[in-house]
């Protein structure tokens, strides 16, 4: 339990310092290498991403940086489709846990790639025509800390960016995966919200996303208190930790670390798989 | 324009409903991880009776779900409510409070939306309550 907490502990430093936070890099990490069998790591990561949600949520709301208002039909989208994901990876596990840990494995690869491949923007150009963000009300703004002005936001191709949510939610509730991997270049990249926006959005967004799917784990008895308490406060201090770090650390060599480690623990979800 | 950066700052109050939904998951935050971290301590100090004990838990936390269930005699849904007095299981409520703080902050929105009229933002509350209540009460996603 020493040895999961420090595990843990690191986890927290390095997701905060990349910037996708602790979920993703604890399920393949402990699911390849702790003796945990799949189910209860899968139910451990969604409260392990909620409970980190929930820590950074308040600070978010109350300075503007993560938006309640395009928050909600993101969230609403994501958690229905996480109930879905959370039902299909237990009865996967239940016909043999090999499909579920060689998926897992694809889709950390798969993670990696999208990490190392996809560009960001800060303030991304916005036509401010579409319909449904506009009767979504889906605007905002925020206040720039570097220069203390106000910056007004709003986002477009909102169809088109909601409907990606759907594939989010089920891979939150399949694997039991914050998806700040995937909100942050949904929200950023297609629907153009500033990078600051859709980073802070996201965070707040899985304490919504991941309680659907982190309640049919506990209904069904995969959550093991044992396995989540240390997790928990292992992330939760490590994150703490990464975030006063941040500043003094180069990110992107922070980012590409963390990236090599999802590829190792991919493939190794791979090979537990197949059974090596 | 969007996007946009004003030289002059405006008006720059947060929305109130987002103020208090930051403070109902600032204290469900709390309330869930004081909980939890009583009950794991005093599970693993031995200060409170253990539903799996320590011992046990190593030689069953690699088992399939229903072998777990079966072997630890524990039961699914909300059946564990009824041992408290259990170290492990007083860790689970903190755990489930911190899976009932999104339901706590959008019942806050559900009353505010409400008496502002906000009938889209209102209609997108009920139906997250609703989901979160149908899957929190076993009723969808029960599985077999």
């Amino acid at each position: 339990m020493a040895l999961l907490f420090a595990t843990t502990f690191v986890i927290g430093v390095f997701g905060v310092m990349a910037g996708i936070g602790g979920g993703v890099l604890f399920v393949p990490l402990v699911s390849g290498f702790f003796p945990f069998h799949i189910d209860f790591v899968r139910g451990a990561g969604l409260f392990i991403a909620l409970g980190s949600s929930l820590a950074a949520a308040p600070y978010l709301l109350r300075q503007n940086l993560a938006s309640l208002r395009l928050a909600m039909p993101v969230a609403l989208i994501a958690s229905a489709f996480s109930i879905v994901g959370a039902q299909l990876g237990l009865w996967l596990s239940g016909l043999n846990p090999a499909y579920i840990q060689g998926a897992l494995g694809v889709v950390i690869l798969g993670i990696a790639v999208i990490m190392l491949r996809t560009p960001s923007s800060a303030f991304p150009v916005v036509s401010g025509n579409d319909p449904v963000a506009k009767w979504l009300g889906l605007h905002g703004w925020f206040v720039e800390e570097t220069t203390g002005e106000r910056v007004n936001w709003t986002v477009h191709r909102a169809a088109v960016g909601l409907s990606g949510f759907v594939l989010v939610g089920l891979l939150a509730g399949m694997f039991g995966l914050g998806a700040g991997w995937a909100n942050v270049p949904l929200l950023n990249i297609v629907m153009g919200a500033p990078l600051k926006i859709a980073v802070a959005t996201s965070s707040f967004s899985l304490s919504i996303t991941d309680t659907t799917a982190a309640w049919v784990y506990l209904n069904r008895g995969a959550v093991l208190p044992a396995l989540v308490v240390p997790s928990l406060t292992g992330v939760m201090l490590g994150a703490m930790l990464g975030s006063r770090i941040l500043p003094h650390v180069p990110a992107f060599m922070i980012r590409r670390l963390v990236i090599g480690v999802l590829m190792l623990a991919g493939a190794r979800s791979v090979l537990k798989a197949l059974g090596w | 324009m969007v996007n946009d950066t004003q030289s002059e700052n405006g008006d720059l109050r947060v929305d109130p409903e987002q103020i208090g939904y930051a403070q109902v998951v600032a204290w469900g935050n709390r309330l869930g991880v004081l909980v939890m971290l009583v009950g794991f301590v005093g599970y693993l100090g031995g200060f409170f009776p253990a539903w799996i004990p320590p011992d046990t838990l190593l030689e069953v936390w690699s088992l399939p779900l229903p072998e777990f269930l079966a072997q630890t005699q524990s039961s699914t849904g909300w059946g564990w409510l009824q041992h408290l007095e259990r170290g492990d299981t007083l860790a689970l409520l903190g755990i489930a409070l911190l899976g009932g703080v999104t339901l706590a902050g959008y019942l806050l929105l559900f009353v505010r939306f409400l008496g502002e009229r906000k009938w889209r933002q209102w209609g997108m509350v009920v139906v997250e309550i609703a989901l979160i209540v149908l899957v929190a009460a076993n009723w969808i996603g029960a599985g077999h």
